[in-house]
């Protein structure tokens, strides 16, 4: 079992099944580490914000910076009036990033993993784009499926090719992080597994140490370390990502074209 | 495979809501309010410590300004003080000169007089004496006395022609 490097994105409950409503609600592992990353998010941002200085100290330094990061990136892809936005745009990226974070513990369970959460994410993101759209503009918003100075025979297929464009957005938006995610986690463990399969142990625990072979198991090791940098990089450049797109999307139903 | 298992589907929209809700309120309701709150603050106290700083960089040229003309103007008043004790020392020096070269110039006088007075005196005195020393010879080659009135007339009258 341990060498199916998909094991680790398995959904398993750890409470006896929570059904209310006809819903099954049942606290599984991604429920605990969802809950583990939001709540060291706020530990952190609220142990920031207590007794707030003029010259801050480190968290409260660390809280402001990431706060101004979002900040300007609200500014200078949505605009000044989308900061009405920016609680929601900040807690999408600490929401996303601490997952996907949390997701780098050993044992802990990569929540953006899940195409079913990111999709729903997207969904939720594509919901908000379309309904601020409508309010902002009407149904005017609908005609950015027909850019300015398309020649009428064109129309058609620019319409086309727009709406389709449009909403394909939710789906890369859910399967960017997820790809993401998973190709990450299962490229650790797969150089993981081949660590332990240089030193000749068995993954099943059975079998003794090839002293011959175990000395090159240091090279997998060394670009174990090195995958595992990456990854905490792409877990903070997904959520990055992600934040900008919904940003751009904001824009679009903001302003128009 | 376990990545598409949909069992736990509504768990995990449900919980992914729950927690995004949470951190999401505690963002808006505490976190945004109370960093934009120090961000304007230190925002405002930078402004405000700028502009001190430009107050009182002003201030400072002001003074050195005030300072400067005051300098000049003790320099000035130095200056005048000095050329008007160097006119008067040197005033005072012509004077005193002035003063040395008139005593000088008396004293030479004074000497030059005594001298001629002394000269005279000198030649008054070899002149009785001479006139003394004629009468007596005379009174030799004679023979006879003359008489000391008769003697003192006839030297006066032969001094009054002169001897030189």
């Amino acid at each position: 079992m341990a060498l199916n490097p998909l094991h680790q994105f398995e959904v398993s409950p750890i409470m006896d099944p929570l059904i209310i409503g006809g819903f099954n609600l049942t606290i599984t592992n991604q429920t605990l580490w969802t809950g583990i990353a939001v709540a060291t998010v706020i530990a952190i941002f609220v142990s920031g914000i207590l007794r707030m200085k003029m010259v801050p100290g480190r968290t409260q330094a660390f809280v402001e910076i990431t706060f101004e990061f979002i900040q300007k990136l609200t500014q200078k892809t949505a605009g000044k009036d989308a900061m009405a936005f920016f609680p929601l745009i900040l807690t999408t990226f600490l929401f996303i990033a601490s997952l996907n974070l949390i997701g780098m513990i050993p044992t802990s369970f990569t929540t953006t993993s899940q195409i079913t959460t990111t999709a729903y994410m997207g969904a939720m993101v594509f919901l908000l784009v379309v309904g601020v759209g409508v309010y902002k503009q009407g149904l005017h918003f609908f005609a950015m499926f027909l850019p300015k100075g398309t020649p009428w025979w064109l129309a058609p297929l620019i319409v086309l090719l727009e709406v389709i464009s449009f909403l394909v957005r939710p789906a890369t938006l859910a399967v960017r992080l997820a790809a993401n995610m998973v190709a990450g986690h299962v490229l650790l463990k797969v150089f993981a597994a081949f660590c332990i399969m240089m030193l000749g142990v068995s993954l099943d625990g059975g079998g003794s140490i090839n002293w011959l072979m175990a000395p090159t198991a240091v090279v997998p090791l060394f670009v174990l370390v090195a995958i595992t940098g990456l990854e905490i990089f792409v877990a903070l450049l997904q959520a990055y990502i992600f934040t900008v797109l919904t940003c751009v999307y904001l824009n679009m139903s903001l302003h128009g074209h | 495979m376990e990545l598409f298992i949909l069992e736990y589907l509504h768990s995990q929209y449900f919980w992914t809501t729950v927690a995004f809700l949470i951190l999401l309120g505690i963002m808006q309701k505490f976190v945004v309010p109370a960093v934009l709150g120090v961000l304007d603050a230190r925002a405002a106290q930078i402004a405000s410590d700028l502009d001190a700083a430009e107050r009182g960089r002003l201030q400072a040229e002001g003074t050195l300004a005030e300072y400067s003309a005051q300098l000049a103007q003790a320099r000035k008043e130095a200056a005048e003080l000095v050329s008007k004790a160097r006119a008067e020392a040197e005033a005072l020096a012509n004077e005193r000169i002035k003063q040395v070269e008139a005593d000088l110039a008396r004293k030479a006088d004074d000497a030059r007089k005594s001298i001629e007075a002394a000269r005279e005196e000198a030649l008054r005195s070899v002149q009785k004496d001479v006139a003394e020393i004629a009468v007596q010879v005379a009174q030799k080659l004679l023979d006879s006395t003359v008489d000391a009135k008769l003697a003192a007339s006839l030297t006066d009258k032969a001094m009054a022609k002169g001897l030189n």
